[in-house]
């Protein structure tokens, strides 16, 4: 079972605010894209960020930005100065998002983006082009944390499991508590539709007035298992408040993770250092055996340098990990050896050496920083390139053996730890609402605590799930008027059905103009109904649009309802989603 | 039928006037078949019924009127056994759905599901749309074509459950009709003057299977089409022949698998007596045929 110990969930419009798009946007100058770009992409971010209506979907903002960028006179100056391959890739990438050729080239062309072909795995780990910059984007501007999870989780091993990562970026007090709560809350539901596969940390800022109450309601009641700690945005490390964090985290065994680079977001450049690992040795003296992961192994602009540098983040957590049983690192967003040469080579040697260090090697963990790792490359993309430097037994201690002894997952699960226990009993209370058969470990456990807990999931998975309004309140449409009475099988029976056995459907049998008619009205109803149980429309369809859509749709019998399902989910806006886009304004915003 | 896709592809271009922003394409050709085995007067044919989407459909609707182009009719291995006609027409009209939505939400997700919550209370009262219909019919051969015009009513009513059922959809035209070639006409001495005509046709399925014990035969289902015409001021001749009416029926007896078998996706039976105008045959035949069913493709803009 594969584990990814280091991924985010978050999308735009749950997690940043116009301040903190600032740190976003100072990562993308880093990562070398130019200030033309960056500049473009701001206006993109700030429009959706300022949005106070439903935003387009992901391929129609990204249509629209991709054809007014390419046409911007600075951007037409930066492309001269490109060299011919890269111009000529974004020439044709913008030649393809023209009016005439629409939305159906763009979904095709951002799709081969996100799409991960195993052979393209090393050219792209290598490269950093425009098309990283568009694949970024186009999940950034997912509208929900559900939108960014299911793209996360399509790319992981079929069994493999994600710890998530919330982020609070706050100014402090009670601001923007409602739009955490939310992001909270949302991220919980995600373990739903991926149960035992998907494994929520919260993330705890001092600078909010009640971090403490928001944590221990996480972790006792919503499914989270650890917790993650993000100094440089703007809180130090011992301070009395998070004292109270970690001597609740070592008394119930709770991982941390802390962001652990001079990258990363930051409040202002002087807050970088809060996140360094040399504030942590009081701490763990305190609290021996708490178990803290230092991400992204201090940085890895040291792991390719050959001595380490003696004074560097990496060289302190080496040590940490030399004196403290509980210190953890993982690599997430190690890009740096991704160029090759000498870099790659000091890389590698420093890492093979660590996970032959018998002190060290069990606790070095795989991680990617999804989806900020799309600033860089693909997510299969970084899975694979160190898939391939690795031997299978490194490989497998990283992602499987050491993830499991952070997150206290045993292989006995009457030994778990104390919050996956809760985690076990949340899914439990929860087994009605799951989209998925639980992963293996959690089935067991919880038939061990509680016995035959009923799981009544569709083969579908979440891609036909009750937890999406649009797949349920279609579900609830077509059995109380469109099946037959004597066939109305349940929810997870009733995605695999083609529209052809819908009483609508009279194709074979009557005139063109009769069945048109069938058709029509039956587009009509499903309009009908969803809007009176308070759909609204995406952005880019109206009432009349969204009827054509369907009935155009309805007109292929062998499309089954799942898919009737999906292109709801395209055309309307439910009530879940408009809270999970824009979630209640905080106590204080004005 | 080359003469068929022009005219469709006629129609559809006075449709693109229509906002683009409203409208939907169908660009692919559908991939139902319907292979059959007819048989009228001891006599064998193998035919297919395809969906003639052969260019594009073009559609757009507001939720008070509509625009529309479709074709369709069964082609016949054997044309002189063709009992009903091939057909091109768009429509301009407006519709009213008498639908009457649920206002009671879903249960929430996590409800229990034994026993099965009552429904919602939507009530369906069928749909009414009027308008204007231009229509190119052919018969098989196309040796008689005539180019129809006028006003027509459609009223749609698929009914779930009891007596609903049993309501038939109906659709009822009056048009003026403008004969393109006219050869059975001029070898009974008729005139091939433009005529008015008076069409209606229904169709009812009422779920058979539902109503016998058996579980197996709930995909069962009985469909039954009416056809009848009436044109007026045709002269004489065509009178004496009995031409200036039609009727024609179809009872067509189905089972609709609910997991295809194979590529088999319904087996079914028909009997049909009359003729579909400008189709002259007018046999008693049945039909044995099987549904089709190809991958589906995906024709939604941006999908």
């Amino acid at each position: 079972m594969p584990i990814n110990v280091h991924t985010h969930v978050h999308n735009l419009a749950a997690t940043f605010t116009d301040e903190t798009l600032r740190t976003l946007l100072d990562r993308l100058l880093r990562e070398g894209y130019p200030d033309v770009l960056v500049d473009r992409v701001r206006d993109l971010l700030a429009s959706v960020l300022d949005r106070t209506e439903t935003a387009p979907q992901p391929e129609v903002l990204l249509h629209r930005w991709l054809r007014d960028t390419v046409n911007a006179p600075s951007v037409q100056t930066y492309l001269d100065s490109l060299a011919p391959s890269e111009r000529v890739q974004f020439e044709v990438l913008g030649s393809a998002l023209t009016e005439e050729i629409g939305l159906r080239a763009v979904a095709q062309v951002v799709d081969r983006v996100r799409t991960s072909l195993r052979d393209g795995a090393q050219e792209d780990a290598r490269t950093k082009d425009l098309l990283d910059l568009v694949g970024f984007l186009h999940i950034v501007l997912q509208p929900s944390i559900r939108h960014v999870t299911r793209r996360l989780m399509d790319q992981q091993p079929d069994d493999g499991m994600v710890v998530a990562l919330t982020l609070d970026i706050t100014e402090g007090g009670d601001a923007d508590r409602a739009r955490y709560e939310h992001q909270l809350r949302q991220t919980s539901e995600q373990i739903f539709d991926y149960p035992g596969r998907f494994l929520p940390f919260v993330c705890v800022n001092t600078r909010r007035a009640d971090a403490f109450v928001l944590m221990e309601r996480a972790l006792v009641a919503q499914g989270y298992v650890g917790v993650k700690l993000y100094p440089s945005l703007g809180y130090t490390v011992d301070s009395q408040a998070m004292r109270r964090v970690l001597a609740y985290c070592h008394e119930r065994d709770v991982p941390l993770l802390m962001h652990c680079s001079p990258g990363g977001f930051f409040r202002n450049p002087q807050t970088i250092h809060l996140s360094a690992p040399e504030h942590w040795r009081p701490l763990l003296e305190a609290f021996p055996g708490l178990k803290v992961c230092f991400a992204h192994f201090g940085g890895a602009d040291n792991l390719v340098q050959d001595p380490l540098p003696s004074d560097s983040w990496t060289q302190t957590i080496l040590d940490l990990m030399g004196e403290f049983d509980g210190v953890y690192t993982d690599i997430s967003y190690n890009d740096a050896p991704m160029a090759g040469g000498e870099r790659e080579a000091h890389y590698f040697t420093h890492l093979e050496r660590l996970l032959d260090d018998p002190v060290r090697r069990d606790r070095i963990l795989f991680g990617t920083d999804y989806f900020l790792i799309r600033m860089r490359l693909r997510e299969s993309s970084f899975w694979a390139y160190f898939e391939d430097r690795l031997s299978a037994e490194a490989f497998e201690r990283i992602t499987d053996a050491n993830p499991r002894r952070f997150l206290g997952l045993s292989a006995r699960p009457d030994r778990l730890s104390w919050a996956l226990d809760h985690h076990v009993r949340f899914v439990a209370d929860n087994s009605e609402r799951c989209a998925a058969r639980p992963a293996p470990w959690l089935a067991q456990a919880i038939e061990d605590r509680f016995g035959d807990v009923t799981f009544t999931v569709s083969d579908l998975g979440p891609r036909w799930s009750r937890n999406n309004q649009a797949h349920w309140h279609l579900y609830w449409f077509l059995r109380d008027n469109e099946m037959r009475l004597d066939h109305r099988p349940p929810f997870e029976e009733a995605g695999s059905l083609r529209l052809r056995t819908l009483k609508y459907w009279t194709k074979e049998h009557d005139p063109a103009s009769l069945f048109a008619a069938h058709r029509r009205a039956f587009a009509e109803r499903i309009d009908m109904q969803l809007t009176t149980w308070g759909a609204t429309y995406e952005a880019e369809y109206d009432r009349a649009q969204a009827r054509s859509a369907l009935d155009v749709f309805l007109d292929d019998g062998q499309h089954r309802v799942v898919d009737l399902g999906a292109l709801c989910d395209r055309l309307y806006l439910f009530q879940q989603e408009q809270a999970q886009r824009f979630p209640s304004p905080p106590p204080d915003a004005s | 039928m080359i003469r068929l896709h022009c005219i469709l592809l006629v129609c559809l271009g006075l449709l693109r006037a229509e906002p683009a922003a409203r409208a939907q394409t169908v660009t692919s050709f559908d991939a139902d078949l319907a292979p059959h085995l007819l048989t009228a007067d001891r006599t064998w044919a193998p035919g297919l019924t395809p969906d003639l989407r052969l260019a594009a459909e073009h559609a757009g609707f507001s939720t008070s009127w509509f625009a529309r182009a479709e074709a369709g009719g069964p082609l016949l291995l054997d044309a002189d056994l063709a009992t009903e006609a091939l057909s091109v027409s768009g429509a301009l009209g407006i519709a009213r759905n008498f639908f009457r939505p649920s206002p009671t939400p879903p249960p929430p997700p996590g409800a229990p599901t034994a026993p099965p919550p009552p429904r919602t209370g939507a009530r369906d009262f069928g749909r009414v749309a009027a308008g204007l219909r231009l229509r190119y019919e052919t018969t098989q051969t196309f040796e008689d074509q005539n180019l129809t015009g006028g006003l027509q009513l459609t009223y749609s009513m698929r009914g779930q459950s009891g007596w609903a059922r049993l309501i038939p959809s109906v659709h009822v035209a009056a048009e003026g009709a403008l004969p393109i070639r006219a050869d059975a006409r001029k070898a009974v001495g008729a005139e091939t003057n433009g005529f008015v005509l008076l069409r209606g046709m229904a169709s009812v399925t009422p779920g058979l299977g539902a109503a016998l014990p058996p579980d197996w035969l709930d995909p069962l289902d009985l469909h039954v089409y009416v056809d009848g015409r009436w044109e007026g001021a045709t002269g004489s001749a065509w009178r004496t022949e009995g031409l200036d009416t039609a009727f024609y029926a179809a009872a067509t007896l189905l089972y609709a698998f609910r997991d295809a078998v194979g590529v088999v996706e319904q087996l079914y039976v028909r009997w049909s007596d009359g003729r579909v105008p400008p189709a002259i045959e007018a046999e008693p035949t049945w039909t044995f045929g099987v549904v089709v069913g190809l991958p589906a493709r995906d024709s939604r803009p941006g999908a």
